[in-house]
């Protein structure tokens, strides 16, 4: 199969190449996702090599069916955003303090204006993108905090509970009501 | 819903979705999600909207040497398996050409880094050769480019003896980044058809370097060969 057909295949198709070690598969799977990948690993561990390591490790670990895809658990990306997430997060364990960064102003400057040419595609993603951030910002504070912390800094329910001085239950309580008000505000969008 | 004096499995789902459940109680509920719908569409809600979170970041594109990094390092796990099918004695000491229906370039490394991959047999014709010029002082090296359709192929003869424990690197430099590419070592006829897996139509130079086994992330030596296929 040559290269076009390979980028006409869907995600879930090219997996199951990928596992079976194709490599123009593996090309048209990071050519579509790795700057998600990539931007995650960056917001997690905060620097440029480590995220590189991050993201190559996890698009590796595919290619060596380390992980299998079950497509009941939803998207393709997102099962791939998730190894990402989790290498990021061993990469920040073992180096260095974890950094969590709380702050979503620094964020408001992507709602501008949108690059000159872009794909419908881009556009949707940006739109979305846009709309996820917003409902964040919706939230109070102690709401996305603890989301922020456990989701890009890797801390666990209890060493957050311990860092914010506050009741296990209650930082429990924050996270199910900030995910369930993001889900049903984007229900639509997702 | 308590499985335990004052727990609700409901709270821990969303932590869980989060992965902010310590390990030791993740087992605990994924056996009560087994067993409870209730928790397991809360479960779904939950996963909704965690995957969101990403697309909040700002959208970064990564290093172009990353792709040629990851797609070596790919290869590489391609012959080590191929080396482990094919010979019961360490790879270390076996140089290999692959006969060719299909297969136009295979030099089988010291340790392991492969290059070449399987072209089709109904390949376009030659489209252009480019002249690679061999920097080494008083060297006997001859190379050549050659472009098929998207297809790009070094060829190289008379090819500098490599230690032990080196091999051979092809680098491309593309926008002013020097990207890896392929590794591979001579036959014993100290040539070698190396495919290159980057197109190269937009690619200013192309280099060859010696490196430590396993190649590297940037050149490491001075280049032993260059060439400028545009």
């Amino acid at each position: 199969m040559n290269f076009e057909a390979h980028q006409r295949l869907g995600d879930e198709e090219l997996i199951i190449l990928v596992q079976r070690k194709d490599m123009r598969a593996l090309e048209v799977l990071y050519d579509r996702h790795a700057g998600a990948a990539y931007s995650l690993a960056l917001r997690i561990v905060g620097e440029q090599h480590a995220a590189e390591d991050a993201t190559q490790d996890a698009f590796l670990s595919v290619w060596r069916s380390k992980s299998s895809f079950d497509a009941g658990r939803g998207s393709v990306r997102s099962w791939l955003l998730g190894i990402v997430r989790n290498r990021a997060i061993d990469l920040l364990r073992r180096t260095t303090v974890a950094r969590a960064r709380l702050d979503l102003d620094d964020e408001a400057a992507m709602d501008a204006q949108p690059a000159a040419e872009e794909t419908d595609e881009e556009a949707i993603r940006r739109e979305r993108s846009s709309r996820v951030r917003q409902a964040l910002r919706g939230l109070p504070d102690e709401q996305s905090q603890v989301i922020w912390l456990a989701y890009f800094g890797g801390f666990t329910h209890s060493e957050i509970a311990e860092m914010l001085g506050a009741p296990l239950g209650t930082v429990k309580g924050r996270m199910r009501l900030g995910l369930a008000k993001i889900q049903s505000q984007l229900a639509e969008a997702i | 819903m308590s499985g335990r004096e004052g727990h609700s499995w409901e709270e821990d789902v969303a932590a869980y979705a989060l992965g902010a459940l310590p390990e030791e109680e993740r087992s605990s509920l994924e056996e009560h999600l087994a067993g409870c719908e209730r928790c397991r569409s809360e479960l779904q809600r939950m996963t909704a909207a965690v995957d969101l979170l990403p697309t909040s970041v700002e959208q970064v594109e990564p290093p172009p040497a990353l792709r040629g990094r990851l797609l070596a390092a790919a290869r590489e796990d391609l012959s080590e398996q191929a080396a482990a099918r094919r010979w019961s004695w360490p790879r270390l000491s076996i140089p290999r050409l692959r006969p060719a229906l299909a297969v136009l370039a295979v030099s089988a490394a010291v340790g392991g880094g492969v290059v070449g991959y399987a072209v089709r047999g109904d390949e376009a014709p030659v489209s252009a050769t480019v002249p690679v010029d061999s920097l080494a002082a008083g060297s006997s090296t001859s190379a050549s480019l050659v472009r098929r359709g998207d297809d790009w192929t070094l060829r190289a003869q008379e090819l500098p003896p490599l230690k032990r424990d080196e091999v051979f690197q092809v680098w491309v430099k593309r926008g002013g980044a020097v990207e890896p590419s392929t590794v591979f070592v001579a036959d014993r006829h100290r040539s070698a058809v190396v495919a290159i897996p980057q197109d190269l139509g937009e690619v200013a130079e192309v280099m060859v370097t010696r490196e430590p086994r396993g190649g590297s992330r940037t050149p490491t030596s001075p280049p032993l060969l260059r060439a400028r296929p545009s």
